[in-house]
């Protein structure tokens, strides 16, 4: 991630990446809590990567 | 002078030459997808299925001519040639598509077929986006620089190259994923949180990979880090228990 800012960024898109097609996977079977647990997760990890880059632009 | 109007005929020709495979992969941007689309969510359920009414037949025809027509128009007079491309081709299909009826309903429907068709709806909407511009050389622009290309003034890393690719893969299968939902309710929950969440990774993720560096110790904003470690807490807990 030379150009990519910030390993944390980088990590926590990573995360969410992992954690929504995780997530979308288990939706499908028949158990959907942890499906949803996943998926909010990943939204969460993406507002934070998200609030972390507009951060940095903003300097 | 003598020596320059040669030349200058073998720059045309030369350029006319370019220009011709140029523009007809412009119009293939449109048309390809286009006559998949059709031929999966139009031609297939009007022409192959029995028992469809002459009205739907007739309507797939009607779009398959607009969807030809509409780039060829274009190409002289743009407005006209969207109106019939687009609107024309839409209308048409959707009328094909009202008078199926019961041959179009979710049981009827092959899911892998329909979701290729939707995406090829999608790549005939993104042609159209870039028509005409695709069609013509950026040769032939008057602000042109025709000195040869200009090198660039710095090149991505391949590992942000592969980073990208894996982001895009990972956009592509959430949707992909939202089919294998079939509860009624919860696949409707699926395709939206699918598609939202795809544009979020497209979006942010690019943005991570692709801004320029910033300082390495900063005070970074920690609200959504703190709820994101709190809801991992609270999911271990309940995991736990």
């Amino acid at each position: 991630m030379a150009r990519g800012g910030n390993a944390v960024s980088a990590g926590l898109v990573l995360f969410s990446c992992a954690s929504l097609v995780y997530g979308m996977w288990a939706l499908a079977q028949p158990v959907e809590l942890w499906a949803l647990f996943w998926l909010v997760s990943g939204a969460l990890g993406l507002a934070a990567a998200s609030d972390r880059e507009q951060s940095f632009a903003a300097r | 002078m003598v020596d320059a109007a040669p030349s200058a005929a073998d720059g045309n020709a030369e350029l006319a030459a370019q220009a011709r495979p140029f523009e007809l992969g412009g119009l293939a941007t449109i048309l390809l997808p286009g006559i998949y689309a059709w031929g999966a969510t139009v031609a297939w359920p009007a022409f192959a299925l029995s028992g469809t009414s002459p009205v739907a037949r007739a309507a797939a025809g009607v779009a398959a001519i607009l969807l030809f027509s509409g780039p060829l128009v274009a190409r002289r007079h743009l407005r006209s040639g969207r109106a019939l491309g687009v609107l024309g081709f839409v209308g048409a299909s959707a009328a094909a598509w009202g008078a199926l009826d019961a041959a179009i309903r979710p049981p009827q429907l092959d899911t892998v077929r329909g979701a290729l068709g939707a995406l090829a709806w999608g790549l005939f909407a993104l042609g159209w986006g870039t028509f005409p511009g695709r069609t013509r050389l950026p040769e032939e622009d008057p602000h042109a620089i025709a000195s040869g290309r200009l090198a660039p003034r710095a090149r991505l890393p391949k590992s942000i190259s592969f980073a990208f690719s894996a982001l895009l893969a990972a956009a592509l299968a959430l949707p992909l994923l939202a089919w294998r939902v079939e509860r009624p309710g919860v696949a409707l929950l699926a395709q939206a949180a699918a598609l939202a969440a795809s544009v979020a990774l497209l979006g942010v993720g690019s943005r991570v990979l692709l801004s320029p560096k910033g300082p390495a110790r900063v005070k970074s904003p920690r609200l959504w880090i703190v709820m994101l470690c709190a809801w991992l807490l609270l999911g271990a807990v309940i995991g736990l228990l």
